[in-house]
């Protein structure tokens, strides 16, 4: 009997998820749902920095007691990751900046002060913590936020995980991004729909994909309008402000994790540099300018 | 303002893009079994059609003109066991029917021409051949191994063999080495043997290793390399033709470069692969196969490709037997004679939910002038064939 295919919500990191998965029957349905929610909740509670028993609350606390912190393996190979980003990027994306969020107030119509901006750019930076796997120690008042790498290493940790168990043909989705355990059973490719930034319920155009892993990023999701433009919650880590010039830009990659560090990075580029980033760095993507 | 666009790949620079996959496929959570377990049973059928060209009848001295034609066909049957484990079972019975050369002889004026046997009937060939084998294969987190068992039966032929393949992926499954082994024991039994004195009764033993490594460059390119040894042992000689009288051992050896290359552009992989073949008998030969694998949709593929053969003569081989031949062994065989070949294929496969489908042509000629060396005198015995098939796959 074909395999079927089979859709199952749920909400996890403050947003929902899908599972798209052609499964046999509904043992198998019940058992694999249950494997990646159970991943998808792990990750969660590991990396939540809302939570004060999270690696991340962790971490964050080693900083005021100046004193280093051994982290497990998992988070290892997660701060070597953040590293290469880091140097790939030339700095913009940087797990130390997610500070720079008390300056602004997205649910205001303000700009913050560039005061406040200027005293919280001195906490960031990974150049100013040292990392020598697995011992990290971060100065004072610095902090770490795997916010803007947890959500897609999930989808990929997901997709490995029902791919290893043996479903070969489905995807996992998390709040928009993506990662493809394998294409439809008749071996065509994934039709993803990329949101128009103007109507972000609508598509704008849609991506084919057999594999890897899909992640955007775009200046609808959080913002606030101020004398008619617009600043939109990804902020550099250098000077504490948004780029501007970029509505939406989605990246096809290897893995969901590097897409969405491709697509964060075009994000603060902008988007003559963001394009140019993306080509010389042989990612495939689609960025529309404001 | 939109661009979708499939990027130019920095050249003599790590991209960012292969940069974060290293890294990012460092992390354990996304370690993937890249040799993973079928989760699929499979049947397959294909048909077979090979059909070689008649010789010329300026070439044959005596006998049939009609050479071999060979209609093949394959069942398959794969099915996983349990999540590490598959088993699958292969059938193939072949019938052959024509004439094949039985030696050669000068025309009179030095050149060779052939001695046929008849198409049918005494000397002449009507065969059937029975092959059924059994392969299991256990898939482990690094490491694949697998064990295989067949046996082929014909009237004067039966072999029976086994081999032992293990793989292990390593640098985040994008390095792997693979060791094989294999044996065969082989058993020629040739009919008429009173009548025409041929050999009663005698056997041969293959012993074979394999050697291989493969690297993922990146996300479009991956590169193998093989070393292949093989010892053939015992009665080697092609009982049905007059006079053949070979070493009782061989030793081959094959070095592969396999490459493998996506054109995203073109949503199409170039397979290329090269052979350089060597052995005691003196036989040398390059083999360079080019196919190029093309999507034209999502369920449609097509693979056009070419494959260029040059051979050197075994240090025994002769046009045909002249008297004052002092060596012990002699063939005129065409398999060891210096010549070249070419072949086209053209091959479509069609993807409709779990059902498969192929069909193949294929036309291959052997010619001295394609040889790389220059070829003083031809073999007249050198084939041209026509091959078609067509097959299915299910999966289910």
């Amino acid at each position: 009997m074909p395999a079927k295919l089979t859709t199952h919500r749920f909400k996890v990191m403050g947003g929902p998820a899908e599972l798209k998965l052609y499964i046999n029957n509904a043992d198998e349905q019940k058992h694999f749902i249950q494997l990646a929610e159970n991943e998808a909740f792990r990750l969660e509670k590991k990396y939540s920095r809302y939570r004060d028993d999270s690696v991340t609350s962790a971490i964050n606390a080693s900083a005021n007691q100046e004193k280093d912190f051994h982290v497990d393996s998992e988070t290892a190979a997660l701060l070597n990751y953040a590293q290469i980003a880091w140097q790939q990027s030339d700095g913009l994306f940087d797990i130390t900046s997610g500070t720079l969020r008390k300056a602004w107030d997205f649910k205001s119509n303000a700009l913050p002060d560039e005061s406040v901006i200027e005293t919280l750019l001195e906490k960031v930076g990974w150049q100013k913590l040292t990392w020598h796997s697995p011992c990290l120690t971060l100065p004072a008042g610095m902090e770490v936020d795997f916010g803007g790498v947890v959500k897609e290493y999930a989808a990929d940790a997901i997709a490995t995980l029902l791919r290893n168990s043996g479903i070969t043909h489905g995807l996992v989705e998390l709040a928009g991004d993506i990662s493809i355990i394998g294409p439809h059973p008749n071996g065509s490719a994934w039709k993803i729909g990329i949101r128009n930034p103007n109507k972000p319920e609508q598509a704008i155009a849609s991506i084919d994909a057999f594999e890897g892993g899909i992640a955007s990023s775009g200046n609808y999701e959080r913002f606030i309008v101020v004398n008619k433009k617009r600043y939109c919650h990804i902020l550099n880590p250098k000077t504490g402000w948004p780029e501007n010039s970029v509505a939406s830009v989605s990246v096809h990659a290897s893995t969901c994790l590097v897409a969405g560090t491709a697509s964060t990075t075009a994000m603060l580029l902008g988007a003559t540099k963001g394009k140019q980033w993306l080509e010389e760095g042989g990612f495939k993507h689609l960025l529309l300018e404001v | 303002m939109s661009s979708y666009k499939k990027s130019k790949q920095k050249r003599n620079n790590v991209s960012a893009l292969s940069a974060l996959t290293a890294s990012a496929l460092a992390i354990p959570a996304l370690h993937a079994n890249a040799a993973t377990a079928p989760t699929e049973s499979e049947v397959g059928y294909h048909y077979s059609s090979y059909e070689e060209d008649d010789a010329p009848s300026s070439k044959v001295a005596t006998g049939d003109t009609n050479r071999y034609s060979i209609t093949t066909q394959q069942f398959r049957l794969l099915s996983p066991i349990g999540k590490n484990f598959s088993v699958s079972l292969d059938v193939l019975s072949e019938t052959m029917s024509g004439a094949s050369p039985l030696g050669t002889q000068s025309d009179g004026s030095g050149n060779p021409v052939l001695v046929m046997s008849g198409a049918s009937g005494i000397g002449g060939i009507t065969e059937d051949r029975d092959d059924i084998s059994a392969n299991i294969t256990h898939y482990g987190e690094s490491f694949t191994t697998s064990f295989t068992a067949g046996q082929s039966d014909e009237k004067d032929y039966a072999a029976s063999y086994y081999g032992l393949g293990l793989e292990w992926e390593f640098n985040n499954k994008n390095s792997a080495f693979q060791v094989a082994v294999s044996q065969s024991d082989d058993k020629v039994t040739p009919t008429d043997a009173v009548l025409y004195g041929r050999t009663l009764s005698a056997t041969k033993e293959t012993s074979g290793l394999s050697l291989g490594f493969s690297q993922i460059i990146n996300k479009t390119n991956l590169i193998q390399f093989g070393l292949e040894f093989s010892e053939d042992t015992g009665y080697l000689d092609a009982p049905y033709k007059t006079d053949d009288i070979r070493p009782s051992s061989r030793s081959r050896q094959s070095a592969i470069v396999r490459t493998r290359t996506f054109f995203a552009e073109s949503n199409a992989a170039l397979h290329f692969n090269y052979r350089y073949y060597w052995d005691d008998w003196d036989v040398t030969s390059h083999t360079f196969n080019f196919a190029w694998h093309k999507n034209v949709n999502d369920s449609f593929q097509v693979i056009p490709s070419l494959r260029y053969y040059s051979q050197t003569e075994a240090s025994f081989y002769e046009p045909y037997k002249v008297i004052t031949n002092t060596n012990p062994y002699y063939s005129s065989d065409y398999r060891l004679s210096p010549y070249g070949a070419i072949s086209f294929g053209l091959q479509g496969i069609h993807s409709f939910k779990n059902w498969s489908y192929t069909a193949k042509i294929e036309r291959y000629e052997a010619d001295a002038k394609y040889s790389f060396n220059k070829v003083a005198v031809e073999n007249p015995g050198l084939v041209s064939y026509t091959l078609l098939t067509v097959g299915f796959t299910i999966k289910f």
